[in-house]
């Protein structure tokens, strides 16, 4: 099977003429009568990192549930490697390669460490998960050393390794992450990023939320920024501002020495 | 001391049977926030498809299996017919529907085989007993409670080591993120139903066998015993539905016994009352944790 150590072929970074492997053409979430958000159009490139921000209820976690079949879409496409998977439900769009790692980290918290891994390789054989298990031990060696404590009894951070792990364990070859620093202590949301990092050096392609906008652009290769459900601006994350976004679009006024 | 030993296989005998239909509506109310009336219905079903195939003339050794079977095929149906078409809804409009769907059965019954009682019967082995000293003890019960003990044990290996079982007790938790882990939502809800149904047939044969008639509304009683005994033990906790039905079990053999002659038809009632009592005290029920929702809200 592939093993996360596996590099995807591609040029990476933006513009790799038209071969996108996650693409969103004019998405819109709608919640019953509440626009969410409207004609959205957002790409990953294979090996990226790319980052959405925005306001809270801007419509970030929206767009990734949409993705992953969990939010109403209300118009426009969802690709995925080409092919268009927009009505896909939630467990084909996992087995095709796309898994989200949810706001507030969702660990099955009266399961296991065990059990919730396992569940994360659900849709695959034992023996897979079996192999894929030192690899898991190796990048959170927390999971090892707490392995058969409840999920619930782990620390924020703990938790969020967790999540990723278990996601990974269904090889994604995109991954969506929603606010994985959310809540974290200081010294925690420095290691999540840390591990965002390692996981695309390992070849797996990340779509970002944040509201860490700052850590967010360090570590992205492009970003997005929404706001009530629209796309504001978008490019590479060298020519996005954080401290910009943030004012314009976060109401946080930060004094920066310049 | 040999009237005590007897009472004491009597409440193994019944808690067991308690404890198979507590299971089955735990386990629906754990996923699906459910409470299943239609569970009773379940049984009913084994019921008429036993004395339906026994006219056929086929065999104890295929009737066990069929009236297994024949819950399993009802709990699906009602599943497909009935809830699915109510996912997600408020709990008050399921737990109105199952209401419905018990008496839509209940009516289908009436329909098919009548209203007068049918009786079962059932091969003289069932009443084959053994003496040990000077008390009489019936082989039925034996099996009834060994049967369920093993039903329990891999019930509980079943939701801890397979991952059908451990996308059962995640889904009971966060129904979305266990799709997340590519699992078909659809999947984990009738693996829940045909789990409930295999519950609801085996309680079905170790009630019947002891009350050899069944009729339309047959069902109703065991399974209000068997909802009471999840509501005692905390809705939505397994282990609190077998706890509460031996509970339950327990207070009835004991109320039973120690009131006296005319008084025995309040059993029930001092039963329920006491089970009104405990729940005054501890709202969600012995071992339930969760803080109780209103639903006048």
């Amino acid at each position: 099977m592939q093993r996360l150590s596996v590099k995807e072929d591609s040029s990476g970074g933006g513009g790799n003429g038209g071969t996108w492997l996650l693409e969103l053409d004019g998405l819109g979430v709608k919640y019953g009568p509440i626009e969410a958000v409207k004609d959205f159009s957002l790409e990953v490139g294979a090996g990226e990192i790319v980052t959405l921000l925005g306001s809270n209820g801007a419509g970030k976690s929206s767009t990734l549930n949409a993705i992953v079949g969990l939010a109403p879409k209300s118009g426009g496409r969802v690709l995925f490697d080409g092919q268009d998977i927009t009505s896909d439900q939630t467990d084909r769009i996992v087995k095709k390669g796309i898994t989200l790692v949810p706001e507030g980290r969702r660990v099955f918290s009266d399961l296991t460490v065990e059990e919730n891994l396992r569940l994360g390789g659900a849709t695959r054989t034992r023996q897979d998960f079996a192999a894929m298990l030192p690899e898991i031990f190796d990048l959170f060696p927390v999971l090892n050393s707490r392995y058969s404590a409840l999920a619930g009894l782990l620390s924020g951070g703990e938790q969020q390794q967790l999540a990723i792990g278990r996601a990974l364990f269904s090889h994604p070859k995109v991954l969506l992450l929603d606010e994985p620093s959310l809540g974290l202590a200081p010294i925690v949301v420095a290691s999540v990023f840390d591990i965002v990092e390692r996981l695309r050096d390992r070849g797996v392609t990340i779509l970002l939320v944040e509201q860490n906008v700052e850590r967010a652009l360090a570590i992205a290769d492009r970003g997005y920024v929404l706001a009530s459900g629209r796309l504001e601006m978008s490019g590479g994350s060298e020519d996005l501002s954080a401290a910009e976004i943030e004012e314009a679009y976060l109401g946080i006024h930060t004094e920066r020495p310049s | 001391m040999n009237e005590v030993v007897q009472q004491i296989i009597n409440f193994l005998s019944i808690g067991s049977i308690y404890a198979l239909i507590a299971l089955g509506v735990a386990l629906i109310f754990s996923i699906l926030k459910l409470i299943n009336f239609a569970h009773g219905e379940l049984m009913t079903f084994a019921g008429y498809a036993m004395f339906f195939f026994h006219g056929f003339g086929v065999p104890w050794l295929l009737l066990v299996p069929i009236a297994i079977l024949s819950s399993v095929v009802a709990a699906v149906l009602l599943e497909r017919v009935a809830y699915r078409l109510l996912r997600g809804a408020q709990p008050l409009t399921l737990l109105l529907t199952s209401f419905a769907v018990s008496l839509i059965l209940q009516s289908g019954f009436l329909l098919a085989f009548g209203a007068r009682p049918k009786a079962i019967e059932f091969p003289i082995w069932v009443d084959a007993f053994f003496i040990v000293g000077d008390i009489r003890i019936q082989w039925l019960d034996i099996v009834t409670f060994c049967v369920t003990m093993l039903i329990v044990l891999t019930l509980t290996v079943f939701l801890r080591r397979s991952i059908t079982g451990l996308a059962l007790r995640s889904a009971a938790s966060d129904f979305n993120t266990t799709k997340l882990m590519g699992i078909h939502a659809n999947r984990v809800i009738v693996g829940t139903f045909v789990v409930a149904g295999v519950l609801a047939g085996l309680a079905a044969l170790f009630y019947f066998a002891s009350t050899p008639v069944v009729a339309p509304k047959s069902g109703f009683e065991p399974m209000l015993k068997g909802f009471i005994a999840t509501v005692i033990g905390g809705m939505g906790s397994l282990v609190g539905a077998v706890i509460g039905a031996f509970l339950l079990a327990a207070l009835e053999v004991f109320v039973e016994v120690t009131l006296v002659g005319s008084l025995d038809v309040y059993v029930d009632a001092i039963v329920f009352g006491i089970a009104v009592l405990i729940l005054r005290f501890r709202p969600a029920g012995l071992f339930g944790l969760r803080r109780i929702e209103d639903v006048r809200a």
